[in-house]
């Protein structure tokens, strides 16, 4: 009896070591249900990613809790007169977690790396026809028009500065080892399990709050469920409805996401859905409200603009009814009756997507179309097959990163980017081009929200989109988190207080 | 007791057991529903987002999905897919790899050698590997998961073929025709085959159980049947998300999977003591 006592003891010491290793009292465990390649701002590869990356870097700006930049690592911003040339000064003594110091080169060194590397994201910055460093802290920026939504570009998550040192000497495997100058350092990343950062001390903003944070992939909703609740891990993201009900009552607390935009986009270069009778057949012939009260269990709200209400300049200008017999006789007016409609869906990326997208499938094929459904499991392996353009409809969802109106426009509808990510659908209108130029370069407030207001309404009447939801998703908390910011916009939390 | 010992100069006729009538008569219902349950339900695929994860009604006898889909229709054109896919697949694996297997064991030598190594490091892989293998090039569908499955039944079928004919190829029946001068063709035919016939039907009726359930396990990860088919691995999987709101999503596919696997391995259970030629004369030779 006493030995096996003994024996219980030692082996509790022995292991209690082990246990606080994996998750001590300063340790945050948040399950992320995607992993991606990298975490290298110049691309955005997903919700996730931008989590991960928004502890590890830091910006010129950064967002506060309603989507407005503030100032961060900036101290002071003068705009000359023509309101083309923005002067920036540095807050002194900051400095990349390799201890090389933050200054106006390193600024330059960022946007000139994005305008090279960017995909996407080159938007941010495609404005800025002059960069000049000025001494160790002033950054002169000038715009070919005036850009008022800098500020908003120099806070998204992508735009983190970048050790230039680092860079240099990692070369193409800084993505898995960045090195920048946010509150948390990027510690060891074990590919199909786990991301650890840990707080980076010399930090210029107020002292982090956990020793580490382990960002842990669990790709199953069910798992993420389980794990919260078991006290295995502190904050689960995109909870699905049904997952969020068997929470209630308990000790973990829910926040709600209402998210991204999700729509089918439509190809316009691409019979049937070149024809707008047809386009408003698929907007009538399906009954959204439905589908969100019976697939998505009531998590998600019914799309009423191209802008959704997350982003500035949000108008919400309407839903096309349900009305399955208007959509047939438009499809009659058409001469579409019997018509192949090819929509491609992703699996697992949104919530409940491919279920979405079958049950879309059932109302067009009721108002006469006739449906090839195609669902491709991995999100790699559907975006080649969407570039490809062999598409009528394909799923996509689009949240507000910058909270700005620009960054949607510009990436979804002008023509530009026709036949590109995000434009595949190539819808042209120069019209509308002009619009959102003209809706970029003016700082009228006023002005900016009639001009997109105008822009919204010709978008939901030419219809380029199958209009659905915007969809809700829950994350779990649990009650030893504290401090836990949400940005709407771009859908993720950080754990950290901004600097000011 | 007496009976076991009994000898009689007649073979007596294979008996199924009772456990294996009880087997025969689960794949009897099975076909029968295959066969003719489609015609009487509902249309599987016809949506209703109104009665989405409805519970049993009279309308639904097994309540609906998350899709307003009939379940008991849906279960019902399941069985014909699974049992297209476990005996088409079974059927494939049994005439490629019997035949190989066959052969290979006949002729023996360096041919014999390099197939058999060949089948034995097919067989070190599990076989639902081997099966995803075959999607991951060929893509999915249910004639590349027909492939995919029967492919990994080769190996098993060919093995089992080789261990037979090496054995039958040392009957006295074989060393006399050859004596005789018969053609390799014919003793093969004669002699060979038939005496494979009772250990392969055996192991093609166990196989079955196998193939329905590597198909289900490719559909249930998302790389079998296209989205919307009705089959009981798919529905296993999409029913998992909506398991919480109404349990029979899982419960009657899986409840189906079970079944049919228990039916097929009961009566091929049955089948091989029946065949057991250590019975046929009636004395248990051990």
């Amino acid at each position: 009896m006493g030995a096996l006592r003994v024996l219980s003891l030692v082996l509790v010491l022995v292991l209690m070591p082990a246990l606080a290793a994996t998750a001590g009292a300063d340790s945050l465990t948040v399950l992320l249900p995607s992993e991606f390649s990298n975490l290298d701002p110049v691309e955005i590869l997903s919700g996730d990613q931008t989590m991960v990356m928004y502890h590890v870097y830091c910006r010129l700006y950064t967002f506060n809790d309603e989507m407005e930049p503030v100032p961060d690592l900036l101290v002071q911003e003068t705009l000359s007169p023509d309101k083309k040339t923005w002067t920036i000064r540095l807050r002194r003594g900051a400095t990349f977690q390799d201890g090389t110091p933050v200054n106006a080169e390193a600024v330059k060194y960022m946007i000139e790396r994005m305008r090279k590397k960017g995909g996407s994201q080159r938007v941010l910055f495609q404005s800025i026809s002059e960069i000049r460093a000025e001494g160790d802290d002033t950054i002169v920026l000038t715009t070919q028009k005036p850009f008022p939504s800098l500020r908003n570009s120099l806070a998204h998550p992508n735009a983190g500065l970048v050790s230039p040192k680092a860079d240099a000497q990692l070369g193409d495997r800084y993505g898995v080892q960045p090195v920048s100058c946010g509150p948390y350092s990027f510690k060891e990343w074990t590919r199909g399990s786990r991301i650890i950062l840990q707080r980076n001390d010399a930090y210029y903003g107020p002292k982090a709050t956990y020793d580490q944070i382990v960002f842990q992939f669990v790709p199953e909703v069910t798992t993420r469920l389980f794990m919260v609740q078991r006290g295995q891990a502190d904050i689960a993201l995109r909870l699905g409805p049904a997952e969020a009900k068997q929470l209630e009552g308990s000790k973990v607390r829910l926040l709600r996401i209402e998210g991204r935009n999700i729509f089918y986009q439509m190809n316009m270069a691409l019979a049937p859905t070149n024809d707008l009778r047809v386009r408003q057949a698929i907007n009538h012939a399906v009954d959204k409200s439905t589908i969100i009260q019976r697939v998505l269990l009531g998590a998600g709200v019914p799309s009423r603009s191209v802008l959704e209400a997350m982003i500035w300049g949000h108008t919400p200008v309407g839903t096309y009814k349900y009305d399955p017999d208007r959509a047939r006789q438009l499809v009659k007016e058409a001469n579409a009756t019997g018509a192949k409609i090819v929509l491609i869906s992703p699996d697992n990326r949104y919530l409940l997507d491919s279920q979405v997208s079958q049950a879309v499938s059932g109302y067009l094929k009721a108002a006469g179309f006739n449906v090839d459904l195609r669902v491709i499991g991995d999100w790699a392996g559907y975006v080649d097959t969407i570039k490809k353009r062999e598409f009528n409809l394909y799923m996509l969802g689009w949240g507000g990163s910058t909270g700005d109106p620009d960054q949607v426009l510009q990436s979804l509808f002008h023509s530009k980017r026709a036949g590109q990510t995000w434009n595949l659908g190539a819808y042209v209108n120069k019209e509308v081009d002009t619009l959102i130029e003209a809706g970029a370069s003016t700082f009228d407030d006023a002005k900016r929200k009639s001009i997109y207001a105008d822009v919204q309404k010709r978008l939901f009447d030419e219809t380029p989109w199958l209009f659905m939801y915007r969809v809700t998703s829950f994350t779990a908390v649990s009650d030893k988190v504290k401090e836990i910011h949400t940005l709407q916009g771009p859908e993720f939390h950080y754990v950290f207080p901004i600097s000011r | 007791m007496a009976s076991s010992t009994r000898e009689s100069a007649t073979p007596r006729r294979p008996r199924l057991s009772l456990t294996g009538r009880v087997g025969l008569g689960i794949l009897a219902a099975l076909v029968l529903m295959a066969a003719v349950g489609p015609s009487l339900t509902q249309d599987p695929y016809a949506q209703d987002l109104s009665q989405a994860l409805e519970g049993p009604s009279t309308i639904h006898w097994l309540g609906t999905d998350q899709l307003g889909r009939d379940m008991l229709a849906r279960l019902v054109f399941g069985s014909r897919l699974s049992l297209l896919i476990g005996l088409g697949a079974t059927l494939f694996g049994l005439a490629l790899g019997g035949s190989s297997g066959v052969l290979s064991g006949y002729l023996g030598g360096a041919i014999d050698a390099v197939f058999m190594r060949i089948m034995d490091m097919l067989l070190t892989f599990p076989g639902v590997l081997i099966a995803l293998m075959v999607v991951t090039v060929a893509g999915t569908g249910v004639a590349n998961v027909l492939l995919a499955v029967g492919l990994r039944a080769v190996p098993v079928f060919a093995r089992v073929a080789r261990a037979s004919t090496l054995v039958a190829r040392e009957h006295d029946s074989v060393l006399a025709a050859r004596a005789l001068g018969a053609s390799a063709a014919r003793i093969l035919r004669l002699h060979i085959v038939p005496a494979l016939i009772n250990s392969l039907l055996v192991l093609g009726a166990l196989q079955v159980a196998t193939a329905i359930l590597i198909g289900s396990t490719l559909s249930f990860l998302g790389v079998g049947v296209p989205t919307e088919t009705p089959e009981w691995g798919a529905m296993l999987n999409t029913g998992r998300r909506y398991m919480l709101q109404q349990g029979q999503l899982v419960i009657y596919p899986g409840l189906a999977i079970m079944l049919t696997i228990l039916g097929i391995n009961l009566f091929g259970d049955g089948l091989r003591s029946a065949l057991d030629p250590r019975r046929a004369r009636g004395v248990l030779l051990e």
